[in-house]
């Protein structure tokens, strides 16, 4: 289930707004946020870079449970929500934090982990491949798991599993539709050729083998 | 080699290649994948070098996405010509890469097969390349 940090926030003044501004605050090593939620006003707000790379690298995630300690004393309750990175360098550049209630159901994007190595992998030359990685949940926000494990061992080429293979607890509802394929098995022209020919040599060595014998 | 099917326009002026990708920043559709760190231009023939670089070392298992496309004609005079008369006439299709931009995408392979051949992919693109994981987060 999600874990819970603590996060030091800044409010930000009227000078601290706009695209130059966020450029100073980044190069301040702050990231400019952005909260919303429950009804209440959106403010506008910065977080300290190293602070906020601590609070999503816990085993939760980017669905960790937030504390927001602002400089007036104040504090929300807030996950964060559209992390925008730097397309090059591994930094944050801007998020927002949803303020959630620990009484109201969230929703949020949960990671499907595959768990097994396939039949139709380890026997069939088939490859395992992954249309989606992540599904939409509908849970308070103290049960939002850290991901979710779906079991493909039994799999074999050209089988498939769906959302609704996967194992949820009771209090988590899985938005997407039930039928939405996560994984399927698929094989390749080149496995099937190269399985093709090796078939094709065995057989080739085995009607030798017999020749041989025959001779004998 | 890829290239456009058709295009309005048979010539295009050569643009800039200032700023960062505004797309497809992270991997997208497989596990890893191959990122650009400088700005370029990549031929349709750099491309498909790179693709089969991938597609040989991974030998069978695994798919290969290739997550740019050559849509920019680019011209060229002849030889020994005098300036003037005109545009040179079409020779290669590049497609306009900018730091950030994820060029290749690779899975259902190892991480360190992923690695060697994304190393191998990586020298034939005219660009500072590295190699990226799929976010977890």
């Amino acid at each position: 289930m999600a874990a819970e940090v603590i996060l030091n926030v800044r409010s930000r003044s009227k000078e601290e707004l706009g695209s130059a501004a966020s450029r100073r605050l980044r190069r301040a090593g702050e990231v400019p946020a952005t909260i919303y939620g429950q009804g209440e006003a959106s403010r506008s707000a910065v977080v300290n870079a190293r602070e906020l790379r601590q609070a999503l690298t816990t085993d939760a995630g980017a669905n960790v449970l937030i504390t927001l300690s602002f400089d007036d004393d104040s504090t929300d309750l807030a996950m964060a929500r559209d992390l925008v990175r730097h397309p090059v360098q591994d930094i944050y550049t801007h998020l927002d934090f949803l303020r959630v209630s620990r009484t109201e159901k969230v929703t949020a994007e949960v990671m499907v982990h595959i768990e097994g190595e396939p039949i139709g992998v380890k026997e069939e030359g088939g490859i395992i491949e992954q249309q989606i990685h992540a599904v939409q949940v509908l849970a308070l926000p103290g049960d939002v798991p850290e991901s979710l494990k779906l079991d493909i061992a039994d799999l074999h080429v050209g089988d498939q599993a769906i959302v609704s293979d996967i194992c949820v607890p009771d209090s988590v509802e899985i938005l997407n539709d039930p039928g939405t394929v996560i994984v399927s098995l698929v094989t390749t022209r080149a496995v099937v050729a190269a399985l093709e020919e090796e078939g094709g040599e065995q057989a080739g060595e085995d009607g030798d083998g017999e020749a041989a014998a025959e001779k004998d | 080699m890829l290239m456009p099917k058709r295009t309005r326009y048979r010539k295009q002026q050569r643009g800039r290649r200032t700023g960062l990708a505004k797309g497809h920043t992270e991997v997208k559709f497989g596990e890893y994948g191959i990122q650009a760190l400088s700005a370029g231009w990549v031929t349709n023939s750099q491309i498909e070098a790179a693709r089969i670089a991938i597609t040989r070392y991974i030998k069978r298992g695994g798919k290969v996405w290739i997550t740019i496309f050559p849509d920019k004609p680019v011209t060229e005079k002849p030889a020994e010509t005098r300036m003037g008369s005109g545009k040179g006439s079409p020779e290669r299709w590049v497609a306009v890469v900018r730091p950030g931009r994820v060029m290749f995408e690779l899975a259902g392979v190892d991480e360190e097969t992923a690695r060697e051949a994304m190393r191998l992919a990586g020298h034939k693109l005219s660009l500072k390349t590295r190699f990226v994981k799929r976010d977890v987060e």
